[in-house]
C-alpha cells in the first residue's frame, strides 16, 4: 500500500475528480457529489432518473478520471445471474484434457454500471446481492473476490414500470445512496446541446487511480464527528419508524417501516465525506441535512395511505430533519 | 479548502478555546443585560405608577413614602432580570453548541473540544488539524459585529414616558387630601364635642345645687350623647343630631329651673311687697331687740307677707308667723328665735336661689356648649356631598329643635322664624306644626308661639326668652317647617327647599310636615302635602283670630282635643294604615303625663 494520502492531496484529487467529470456532465453537481461520495465511501449508489439524462455518461465519466476498470451491464428480463457472474465454460487442453475455467462475467470490474437495473428478474438482481455486499463472486460452489475498489452504480427508470421488477426492500439497502437524476435546468440543457451536437467530443482524463480512491475514503472517514452530532443523527433515523417517540407527523401517517441501521450508516460515512470535501475538518450538521435525502429515501417504507397519495419520501425527511435540527444543542 | 492548510494546534487549545468561549458569554451577557434592562424596569415602574396614582388619588400618599416602593418594584425587576441572565452556568462544551451555531461555526469548536477531552477521536492527521482550524475560526469571529451592544429603542422611549409619568403624578396634589382632612376635621369636632359632653357632665355632677332628679335626668341624657359619639361609624348627621338634643334637654331643663327661680323670686319679691320692704330689717330687729320697727301694722303685713310666702317657702313662712305669735304673746325670746330662724330661712332660700342662678346659667353655658359643638360639627362637614347635607336635613331628631339654636349661632335672629311664622300663619295651624317642647307655661308659650300667635312670639315676653335659641327653635319649626328647612340652609350653606323634591321630580310647592319618627318609629318616610291649588290653606273647625297675639294655653289643656281629633280621625280611617301608629306614638309621647 502506498503512503497514506495527506489532507492536502485529497482536497487536490476531489478537486479535480469534480472538475474532470464536469466537463462532460453539465450540471448534475449534487448528483456527481453523491456519487462521489458513495464511491469514496466504497459504497454502491443507485441513480433514478428517466432515460436521457446522463446518468450512464457520469458512471462512464468518472470511471474515466478514475481510472477505474469500468463494465456497463444493460440489465434485461432475460438477463441471466451468470451474465453477470460469469460461468465455468469446459474447455479443452492442448492434451485434450477437458476442464472447466471460470470466466469472469461483467462484475469483475471496479466499477459496474447496471444499467435499469429493475428491468431485470429478482434471481439475476440478486446476482449482485453478494457481489454487492460481500465483493465476491460464487460460481459453482467457489467464491471468486472482486477487484478493490468495487462499486455497483446502478440506475433505474422511475416511469417505464411495465415489464420491471422493483428492487427488493433488501437489495435497496444495499445501497448506500439512492441519487435523483432531475432533468436539467434551462441553462444546463443549452449547454448540453451545445457541447453534445458538435463533431467535437469531450472525455475525462484521468486523475485518479484506484488506490488513491481507497485512499481518500480512508482519509474522509477518519473526520471527526461531534457526539451531539452522533445523537442527532441516531434520532434522525429513529424519527423515521413511526412507533417512535422522534416520528414526526408524516412519518406516524405515511410510513410503514422506517429507515435501517445501515441507512444511519450510510448518513454518518457520506457526512463524513461529504464534509472533506467541503474543505471542513469535522461533520457539520449541514453534512447530515446534505445527505439525508439520498441516504434515506430508499429506505423508508411507505404504508398504502403513503402510496395511494404518492408521497415523496423527500418531504418526510426534510419534516424529520426540520424536526431534530430544532431541538436544543 | 483554505482551512485544510491549517497549521496544527497551539499549546492549551482547549484553555484557549475555554477562555474564548467564557469572553464571549460575558459579552453575551452584558448584550442581552443592555438590552433587556429598560424593559425589566418597565413592569415594575408601571406598577409602581399605579401604585402611586392609586395612592395619590385614593389616600393621598405622600411621594415621599411611595418612592422607595416604587425603587423596589423597578429594583426587583432589575435584580430578576440580573439574576436570570448572569446566574446561569453553562458547561464549556454547551457554551460551543450555542456559540458556533449563532457564529455560523459548523460544529467546530464542539467537535474541537471533544477531541481535546477525548470523548471522540479522529484520525491522526485530522485531529490537530481540525482542533487549529477550530481555533483560527473562532479568534477570527468579530464579537462586536456578531454580539453588538443593542439598544432597545421602543423600550427606552417607553421607559422614559414611563419616568415622565411618574415624575407627574410626584407633582400632581393630591386630591383625596381634603376629602381627608375634612374628615380628620369632622372627626376632631366629634372628638371634641365628646370632650365637652364628657367636661359638661363633670361639671354637672359636682353642681349639687340642682336637684337629683334633673341632675340625673340631665346626666343620662349626656351619657347617652357620649354613647354616640363615641361610635366609629357616627356620622357627621347623627352626632349634630345627637349633640342638638342633648342642648335641647339643657335648655328646656335651664327653662324649667329659671322658671322656677323666678317664682320664687317673685314669692319672695311679694312677700318683700306685701311685708314691707324692711322685711329682713324687720326680722333682724325682731330677733336682736324682741320688738318690731315702728311703722304701720308691720306685724300684719309680716302676717300678710308670711301668707304670700305660703306656697313658695312655707317654711319661712311658719317661722314669721311663729315670731309673730310669740310676740303676740309676749314671749320676747321666743319671738326673737323665731326672727332669727326666719332670717336665717331667708339666707338660705336666698342663697338657694343665687346657687340656682347659677346653675342655671351653667345649664344654658352647657347647652351653648353642645351647640357650639354641634355647630362645629355641621361647619366641618359643609364640603360633604351634597347627599350628606340632604341627609343632616333629613336627620330624625333634629327636624326642627336643633335648628333654631344653629340660627341663633350663626347670629340669626329669632325674629326670622317668627316672621316667617306671621307671614304665614295658617301653615303653623297644622295640628303636626305644634312643638313637643316644654312642660312649663313658658315653654308651652314658647311652643305655641308656631301657631298663628307666633308672631308674638318674636315679640317676646321677657327678654330672657328672647335671648333664647331654643325658644326660637320651638317656634320656628312650628310654621309648616319652613323655618326648619332655612335654619339648615344657615347652617351648612344649602339652598332653602332643597329638600323638597322627595319623589326627583323637581322642585314644587310641598308644605312639608314633620313626621316624628324618633317616636317609636326606626325610619319613616318624610311626608310631603301638596298644597290645594291656589295656595288656600286648609282649615277646619272655628279658628278664632287671636287678638291678643300671644299663645297661653297651657298644653296639658288642649291635649286631649288634639287627642280626641287623633282618636276620630284614626277611628275614620283618614289616616293611613301605614301612619296610624306614628299618629299613635306621637300623641302618647305628648302626653302631659309622661
Amino acid at each position: 500500500m502506498a503512503d497514506e494520502l495527506k489532507l492536502e492531496e485529497f482536497g487536490a484529487l476531489a478537486q479535480a475528480i469534480e472538475a474532470e467529470v464536469g466537463r462532460v456532465i453539465v450540471g448534475q453537481r449534487e448528483v456527481l457529489r453523491s456519487v462521489l461520495i458513495c464511491i469514496l465511501s466504497g459504497r454502491h449508489a443507485l441513480l433514478e432518473g428517466v432515460p436521457g439524462l446522463g446518468k450512464t455518461m457520469l458512471i462512464r465519466s468518472l470511471g474515466a478520471a478514475l481510472d477505474l476498470r469500468f463494465t456497463r451491464i444493460q440489465f434485461t428480463p432475460d438477463l441471466m445471474p451468470a451474465d453477470i457472474t460469469g460461468t465455468d465454460i469446459m474447455e479443452e487442453g492442448e492434451d485434450g484434457s477437458r476442464l472447466f475455467r471460470f470466466h469472469e462475467g461483467p462484475v469483475f470490474a471496479n466499477l459496474v454500471l447496471a444499467d435499469e437495473i429493475n428491468r431485470a428478474t429478482p434471481k439475476t438482481q440478486s446476482a449482485l446481492l453478494e457481489a454487492m455486499q460481500e465483493k465476491t463472486v460464487t460460481v459453482a460452489g467457489r467464491s471468486y473476490p472482486l477487484q478493490d475498489p468495487f462499486f455497483v452504480l446502478a440506475t433505474q427508470n422511475p416511469l417505464e414500470m411495465e415489464g420491471t421488477y422493483p428492487l427488493p426492500e433488501a437489495q435497496l439497502d444495499r445501497f448506500m445512496f439512492k441519487v435523483r437524476v432531475d432533468f436539467p435546468r434551462p441553462d444546463e440543457l443549452i449547454d448540453i446541446l451545445e457541447r453534445t451536437t458538435g463533431a467535437d467530443e469531450t472525455w475525462p482524463r484521468r486523475v485518479a487511480n484506484g488506490d488513491q480512491v481507497l485512499q481518500m475514503g480512508r482519509l474522509a472517514l477518519t473526520t471527526p464527528v461531534a457526539t451531539h452530532l452522533m445523537e442527532r443523527a441516531a434520532n434522525l433515523i429513529l424519527a423515521t419508524h413511526p412507533q417512535e417517540a422522534q416520528a414526526t407527523d408524516l412519518v406516524r401517517q405515511y410510513v410503514r417501516y422506517g429507515s435501517s441501521p445501515r441507512g444511519a450508516q450510510a448518513l454518518v460515512i457520506g457526512a463524513r465525506v461529504n464534509a472533506l470535501l467541503e474543505g471542513r475538518l469535522n461533520v457539520a450538521w449541514e453534512d447530515i441535512e446534505s445527505v439525508a435525502p439520498a441516504a434515506l429515501r430508499h429506505r423508508l417504507l411507505l404504508n398504502f395511505e403513503g402510496l395511494a397519495e404518492g408521497t415523496d419520501p423527500d418531504d418526510i425527511i426534510r419534516e424529520a430533519l426540520h424536526a431534530v435540527s430544532r431541538q436544543p444543542a | 479548502m483554505a482551512s485544510l492548510a491549517a497549521g496544527p494546534a497551539g499549546d492549551g487549545p482547549r484553555a484557549s478555546l475555554t477562555t474564548l468561549l467564557q469572553r464571549w458569554e460575558r459579552r453575551q451577557r452584558w448584550q442581552r443585560t443592555w438590552l433587556g434592562l429598560p424593559r425589566s424596569l418597565l413592569p415594575g415602574l408601571a406598577l409602581g405608577l399605579a401604585l402611586l396614582l392609586w395612592s395619590r388619588l385614593r389616600f393621598g400618599t405622600s411621594v415621599e413614602s411611595l418612592l422607595p416602593a416604587l425603587a423596589l418594584l423597578a429594583g426587583t425587576g432589575l435584580t430578576l432580570l440580573l439574576a436570570r441572565i448572569w446566574l446561569p452556568a453553562r458547561p464549556t462544551l454547551a457554551l460551543a453548541r450555542k456559540f458556533e451555531q449563532e457564529f455560523g461555526l459548523s460544529e467546530r469548536l464542539s467537535t474541537a473540544l471533544e477531541l481535546l477531552e477525548g470523548r471522540i477521536y479522529g484520525g491522526a492527521e485530522l485531529t490537530p488539524l481540525q482542533i487549529a482550524d477550530a481555533g483560527s475560526r473562532a479568534r477570527g469571529v468579530d464579537v462586536a459585529r456578531q454580539m453588538p451592544l443593542r439598544s432597545d429603542r421602543r423600550a427606552w422611549a417607553l421607559l422614559a414616558l414611563l419616568l415622565l409619568a411618574i415624575g407627574l403624578v410626584t407633582r400632581l396634589p393630591a386630591p383625596s387630601v381634603p376629602a381627608d382632612a375634612q374628615e380628620e376635621a369632622q372627626e376632631a369636632a366629634v372628638d371634641e364635642a365628646a370632650a365637652a359632653v364628657e367636661r359638661i357632665s363633670e361639671e354637672l355632677a359636682s353642681d349639687t345645687a340642682l336637684p337629683a332628679e334633673l341632675r340625673q335626668q340631665l346626666q343620662r341624657e349626656l351619657e347617652r350623647s357620649r354613647t354616640l359619639l363615641g361610635q366609629e361609624a357616627l356620622s357627621p348627621e347623627e352626632a349634630f343630631a345627637a349633640l342638638s338634643e342633648s342642648a335641647e334637654q339643657f335648655d328646656q331643663q335651664a327653662l324649667a329651673l329659671e322658671e322656677s327661680i323666678q317664682q320664687q323670686m317673685q314669692a319672695l319679691a311679694d312677700a318683700q311687697q306685701v311685708g314691707g320692704e324692711q322685711l329682713e330689717a324687720a326680722l333682724q330687729q325682731l330677733e336682736n331687740a324682741g320688738t318690731l320697727p315702728p311703722g304701720d301694722d308691720v306685724a300684719g303685713r309680716l302676717e300678710q307677707a308670711a301668707a304670700s310666702l305660703e306656697a313658695s317657702n312655707p317654711e319661712l313662712a311658719e317661722a314669721i308667723r311663729e315670731a309673730l305669735q310669740a310676740l303676740r304673746d309676749s314671749q320676747l325670746q321666743n319671738a326673737s328665735n323665731a326672727a332669727g330662724l326666719a332670717r336665717q330661712v331667708l339666707a338660705q332660700q336666698q342663697q338657694q336661689l343665687a346657687r340656682a342662678q347659677d346653675s342655671q346659667q351653667r345649664l344654658r353655658a352647657a347647652s351653648d356648649q353642645l351647640r357650639d359643638s354641634a355647630s362645629q360639627i355641621a361647619q366641618r362637614s359643609q364640603a360633604s356631598p351634597l347627599v350628606s347635607q340632604e341627609r343632616m336635613q333629613e336627620q330624625p331628631g333634629s327636624g326642627g329643635q336643633p335648628q333654631a339654636g344653629d340660627m341663633a349661632m350663626q347670629g340669626q335672629p329669632q325674629e326670622s322664624g317668627a316672621g316667617q311664622t306671621g307671614e304665614n300663619p295658617e301653615a303653623g295651624s297644622l295640628p303636626g306644626s305644634n312643638s313637643q317642647a316644654g312642660e312649663g307655661e313658658d315653654a308651652q308659650a314658647g311652643s305655641q308661639g308656631g301657631q298663628p300667635g307666633g308672631q308674638q312670639t318674636g315679640q317676646g315676653q321677657n327678654a330672657s326668652e328672647q335671648e333664647r335659641p331654643g325658644l326660637g327653635g320651638q317656634a320656628g319649626d312650628s310654621p309648616g317647617g319652613a323655618g326648619m328647612e332655612e335654619s339648615f340652609a344657615g347652617v351648612q350653606g344649602a339652598p332653602p327647599g332643597q329638600g323638597n323634591d322627595p319623589d326627583g321630580l323637581g322642585q314644587r310647592e310641598f308644605a312639608p310636615v314633620y313626621a316624628p319618627r324618633r317616636i317609636g318609629a326606626s325610619q319613616g318616610p318624610e311626608l310631603y302635602l301638596e298644597n290645594d291649588p291656589g295656595d288656600s290653606p286648609l282649615m277646619e273647625g272655628d279658628f278664632a283670630p287671636n287678638p291678643s297675639g300671644e299663645a297661653l294655653v297651657p298644653w296639658n289643656e288642649i291635649y286631649g282635643d288634639y287627642l280626641d281629633a287623633a282618636s276620630r280621625a284614626l277611628e275614620s280611617d283618614y289616616i293611613p294604615l301605614g301612619l296610624r301608629d306614628v299618629v299613635h306614638d306621637y300623641f302618647s309621647a305628648l302626653e302631659p303625663g309622661r
